[in-house]
């Protein structure tokens, strides 16, 4: 089998693929690493400034800003997404015509760009017309009326939830293929056992489904990283940069202040959490199966 | 029993609650866009008069929906294949070519992993000073080159799993009746991995479809506008006209949302297979 196969179809078969990849992801995060070093704007020279953005990086109070918003969004998401998205596929897991149906409900707003889906959140959460505020007018609780976007505080928190809305049915199907791959038996040994629905799903179902649970963390995680869109169209990080995450600050700074090199310090920064993130979940998720 | 049997209603009614708040935006979506802008602006709850499309055939005159789908369509029809197709090879190799030690091909197994706890997010400045060198700034093939490149962890990590589930003794009897590598994997070792192919494209699609940021950095001008881009022009043009942008939006969603019942099946086990795996 060895003379089967050759060296030079080996490469010719890889290359192509490992070009493209080498060139739209290890080069740009190659680029971003060695400009962060520079000052460019752009137009002109990029002359070596050594760690001269990364010090303004520690000063900049926007940054610190940006990244507790994003910090928040993904907390608040994750921690609503995940049990919630549990919760609808245990609870709609017998294969009826009204259960199938719900989920395909569920899952839809995954299959409309993000960018669209804040579009239609700005007319739920709007403070002055959006549906919120308004059906609390009307139903007399006025005081309850919050500035959901666009106001010093809520922002990243409604963010939270228009990610949930976006992303539930992906995490919803994801434990459906976990719960189904469960052996029937063992839950039934469980129910004649006694166990109360709660035991089960706490001692029987979640951790024969860790794997799963750990998927679905890093996914949410990862994903409240990327977080932009939602930002744009709902706030555009405003006010005065108030709402930013890391990614909108980051085109701020590049797009509208043309400051590259800075941008790219903030791109290194930005990976640099996103390693922490990825290695200190899975890293923490081993320790944990090896204990157990 | 009866306490329980309340229990998991309870759990229903909670569960279904969920399924119904998902719809509200949606629904809220529709009835804007039969309304008129005042009646949005003054009375927000107010149900519309009727059904008047006049925000339809506001939209539809105002919005260059045709460039931008057939933009999209354009970027999707070249991207998607020729992704499919480069992830397809180098799975094929990197499972299954033995001229090649194990140990080098899980090195370069691991190269392509490790994109994927790379934002994408880092990768578009850098892209765009590239496009500009190269004069493919402002052209579809910005999109489509970068869109082949990207897609490429996801692919090779779920191709690759599905070929080394594939048996020795198979290929070994397509070796000894005297096929080629590339007929191997055309005529035998393909049509066994068609679960992770259609895995593979709807990855690969949704990230071209829900793609925002790269398109808005590398396209400039009504000419060059993809579906992903109407939500910015939206919010640039009509951010006061509700009505129009409500239906403007409507126009975009109900399509995508019709073709996803019809697929749906196909859409979430193709986006869930291979997702799960520690």
């Amino acid at each position: 089998m060895t003379r089967f196969y050759k060296k030079r179809q080996f490469y010719a078969m890889v290359l192509p693929l490992l070009t493209f990849y080498l060139i739209m992801y290890i080069l740009p995060v190659a680029i971003d690493f060695c400009y962060s070093f520079t000052d460019y704007r752009g137009v002109g020279a990029a002359p070596f400034v050594a760690l001269r953005n990364y010090s303004r990086l520690l000063r900049d109070k926007y940054i610190g800003i940006s990244i507790k918003n994003t910090l928040v969004t993904t907390g608040v998401m994750t921690l609503i997404a995940v049990p919630l998205s549990f919760f609808i596929a245990y609870t709609l897991d017998r294969k009826t015509k009204l259960n199938e149906a719900g989920k395909v409900v569920v899952f839809a707003p995954y299959v409309i760009p993000i960018a669209l889906s804040a579009l239609v959140w700005d007319f739920i959460l709007n403070p002055s017309n959006g549906l919120v505020n308004s059906l609390l007018n009307a139903v007399g609780l006025g005081k309850l009326a919050q500035v959901w976007i666009n106001g010093p505080t809520l922002s990243p928190y409604s963010f939270a939830v228009v990610m949930v809305w976006c992303s539930l049915g992906f995490y919803v199907s994801l434990w459906q293929v976990g719960i189904r791959g469960i052996d029937r038996e063992i839950i039934e040994a469980s129910i004649v056992d006694g166990c109360s629905s709660f035991q089960r799903v706490r001692f029987l179902i979640l951790p024969l489904l860790k794997d799963t649970l750990i998927s679905i963390i890093i996914f949410a995680l990862t994903g409240g990283l990327k977080i932009y869109e939602i930002v744009y169209i709902l706030t555009g990080g405003g006010p005065i940069h108030k709402s930013e995450t890391i990614a909108s600050y980051m085109y701020t700074v590049i797009f509208d202040n043309m400051e590259y090199s800075y941008g790219m310090a903030i791109a290194v920064l930005e990976c640099l959490i996103a390693i922490v993130f990825v290695v200190f979940f899975l890293r923490s998720s081993k320790k944990n199966q090896k204990e157990s | 029993m009866k306490p329980r049997k309340m229990e998991s209603k309870a759990a229903k009614i909670g569960a279904y609650f969920v399924v119904i708040m998902t719809l509200v935006p949606l629904l809220w979506l529709v009835l804007l866009s039969f309304k008129t802008n005042n009646d949005i602006l003054l009375n927000p709850l107010s149900m519309p008069k009727g059904l008047d499309f006049e925000n339809y055939r506001n939209a539809i005159e105002k919005i260059p929906y045709l460039t931008m789908i057939k933009n999209t369509l354009i970027v999707v029809a070249v991207a998607l294949p020729a992704a499919m197709l480069l992830a397809v090879l180098a799975a094929f190799a990197l499972s299954r070519n033995r001229a090649i030690r194990r140990t080098v091909r899980e090195k370069y197994r691991l190269l392509f992993v490790c994109g994927l706890i790379v934002p994408q997010s880092v990768l578009i400045l850098p892209i765009y000073m590239m496009m500009v060198k190269l004069k493919l700034w402002n052209t579809l093939w910005s999109l489509i080159l970068t869109f082949i490149g990207w897609s490429a962890p996801l692919s090779i990590m779920n191709l690759i799993d599905a070929f080394d589930a594939i048996p020795d003794s198979l290929e070994e009897a397509a070796i000894i009746d005297g096929c080629s590598a590339w007929q191997l994997l055309f005529r035998i070792l393909l049509p066994l991995v068609k679960p992770a192919l259609a895995t593979v494209a709807i990855y690969t699609f949704l990230g071209i479809w829900n793609d925002f940021l790269l398109s808005r950095v590398m396209l400039n001008g009504v000419e060059n506008r993809t579906i992903s881009l109407a939500a910015m022009y939206f919010k640039g043009q009509f951010s006061t006209d509700y009505a129009l942008m409500a239906a403007g939006v409507t126009i975009l969603i109900v399509p995508q949302i019709l073709v996803y019942v019809v697929l749906q099946k196909f859409i979430v086990s193709g986006s869930t297979a291979g997702a799960v795996k520690g």
